[in-house]
């Protein structure tokens, strides 16, 4: 029917991974994707490792299509397994989430709603290192 | 109303070579995405074609038989797209699309003409190249940039018109409106209201955004009686970066030139330069683009054959359709309004759940190209909260099969998110 809407993307996006919020978050990120509405707000526990940030523990939420969604689940979850570091976070490209979700490539229209999360991640680095 | 004439598009749809290719694999490609740009007949690509291959010179300036055949393809190429706004040359100014248009008035009658704490007045469901331009001009001179509210079911009031005239005075500079909305579909009176501003406010100029007018509407500039009306070519069977600004003479002869430079001249000296007094050759600086102006001129012409009547009438008779059929689906909320006599050439909608880029992903995934978001309208996206929209806009070349696969496509999505 449509491949991109397999099995995968539809679980994770009716069944989103660490959906939710953290009280007492250390870090909390925020993106908006504003020509189609699409948002996530992602609440980190962190610890300092070598100098760089560890994530600890993350939630998120968010609201928009189904792409933006079911990426910033497989993206959570995988952070959360490997105890990423946000630095680390922010260099991931296209081709590891579209992996996660089991997709060849995604139509370039795409490519904003798949990577939002990890645009929440650059922006928090990028006015971390403006200030 | 009898109709007496019915328009076939099955004579018609073998003129757009486009529409024979398929789209992901085997799929029959159904364009509603026609708003945004629409597809060209061969007409119109063997003129463009022809101009390369057997005219090509520049214009007005070679005294040999080529510079003489492409002076005649561009004046004549303007001819037709004039008349076929009712109106000449003399009040035509080519420009590369509709946002270039809005912009050069901006710049040169707004520039010229507005001080600080005067009013530009809009609506609410403005394309943003009808926004921003205002917007930036406002900032510039301390004005004041108003809007017309839209109501829930997607139309202008005239009353708050009438209020606004008053409120604002002769501080009022400016009207610009549009004619046909892209996001809701909306046809707005623009007679209407050009007359209750002539007759409340006679010093106001008015500008009116047809880019959503010109594909399906018989547009008279003069019996519209607006000073500015403005229009893209690509969203009309034309080429793209070929645009129309139309401006009322009176008003054009006092204006500046927006730009400067070699065909717009009379005389130059080292220390100043008078301008042509001519008014197409003073507001055509620089080389034209014959080709795209020959190839608008076709599309004029292809359209003009069949009569904008008559295609208004299609157009009707598909937008009802697809009201009617939409309304089947239970998770379908129509944006803008319900009845097909108040719109032209699009329905929007909203599909709960689901977000509009999932809708049109899995239309596609079918061969139906919509468009899904904003649609350059987000004042008004944001003012009745939606996050985005899906858009099915038509064309002479759609057919009632068209939307019906439409609506299987919608009954997909419906399959792949279970609501
Ligand atoms: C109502 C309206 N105004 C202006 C524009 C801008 O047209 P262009 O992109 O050709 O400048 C559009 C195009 O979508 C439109 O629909």
């Amino acid at each position: 029917m449509s491949d991109l809407y397999h099995e995968v993307i539809l679980e994770e996006f009716k069944h989103p991974q660490n959906y939710g919020s953290i009280a007492d978050a250390d870090l909390i990120l925020r993106e908006r994707n504003s020509s189609c509405g699409d948002e996530v707000t992602i609440y980190l526990k962190v610890c300092d490792e070598n100098g760089q940030q560890k994530i600890t523990d993350i939630k998120w939420e968010g609201q928009g299509c189904a792409i933006s969604q079911a990426a910033m689940s497989v993206l959570s979850a995988t952070i959360k397994q490997q105890g990423m570091t946000t630095q680390h976070v922010t260099t991931l490209t296209q081709s590891p989430i579209e992996e996660l979700l089991g997709l060849d490539e995604i139509s370039i229209g795409r490519i904003k709603c798949l990577l939002l999360g990890v645009q929440a991640f650059k922006k928090a680095l990028q006015n971390k290192e403006s200030k | 109303m009898v109709k007496y004439t019915m328009f076939d598009p099955q004579a018609y749809i073998q003129d757009f070579p486009i529409l024979q290719r398929k789209i992901h694999g085997d799929k029959r490609l159904i364009y509603l995405d026609n708003a945004a740009t629409s597809q060209k007949p061969q007409q119109v690509l063997d003129t463009i074609t022809e101009y390369y291959t057997q005219h090509n010179a520049n214009v007005h300036r070679g005294i040999h038989q080529l510079g003489d055949e492409s002076t005649k393809i561009f004046h004549a190429a303007r001819k037709t797209i004039a008349t076929f706004f009712g109106t000449d040359p003399q009040e035509f100014v080519v420009v590369r699309n509709t946002t270039e248009a809005i912009n050069q008035v901006a710049y040169t009658w707004g520039e010229e003409y507005l001080t600080a704490g005067d009013v530009i007045l809009i609506s609410e469901m403005e394309h943003h190249s009808n926004i921003v331009p205002w917007q930036e001009l406002a900032h510039r001179k301390h004005a004041q940039l108003a809007y017309l509210d839209v109501d829930q079911m997607g139309r202008l009031s005239l009353d708050q018109l009438r209020i606004q005239i008053k409120t604002y005075g002769n501080k009022l500079k400016l009207v610009a409106l549009t004619h046909v909305s892209n996001a809701i579909g909306t046809l707005n009176p623009i007679k209407e209201v050009v007359e209750i501003i002539h007759a409340d406010s006679p010093e106001t100029q008015v500008l009116v955004d047809g880019a959503q007018a010109a594909p399906h509407l018989a547009i008279d500039f003069h019996r519209l009686n607006v000073d500015f009306y403005v229009v893209s070519a690509h969203k009309m069977l034309g080429p793209m970066g070929m645009g129309g600004l139309f401006i009322r003479r009176d008003l054009l002869k006092k204006m500046k030139p927006f730009l400067f430079g070699g065909g717009m001249i009379n005389e130059v000296t080292k220390e100043k330069t008078t301008f042509a007094e001519d008014l197409e050759e003073r507001f055509t600086a620089g080389t034209p683009d014959v080709a795209g102006l020959a190839g608008w001129a076709a599309a004029c012409e292809y359209l003009g054959k069949m009569g904008m009547h008559t295609l208004q009438e299609y157009d009707q008779t598909l937008v009802e359709h697809a009201l009617r059929r939409l309304r089947e689906i239970p998770q379908i909320k129509i944006v803008g309004p319900l009845s097909a006599t108040q719109r032209v050439g699009s329905v929007a909608f909203l599909y709960k759940g689901v977000h509009a880029h999932d809708v049109g992903q899995i239309l596609d995934s079918e061969g139906i190209a919509v468009r899904s978001g904003h649609h350059c309208t987000m004042p008004l996206h944001t003012k009745f909260e939606w996050q985005a929209t899906v858009r099915a806009s038509f064309q002479l070349y759609n057919t009632s099969e068209d939307i019906d696969a439409l609506i299987e496509g919608l009954k997909k999505v419906q399959k792949v998110f279970g609501q």
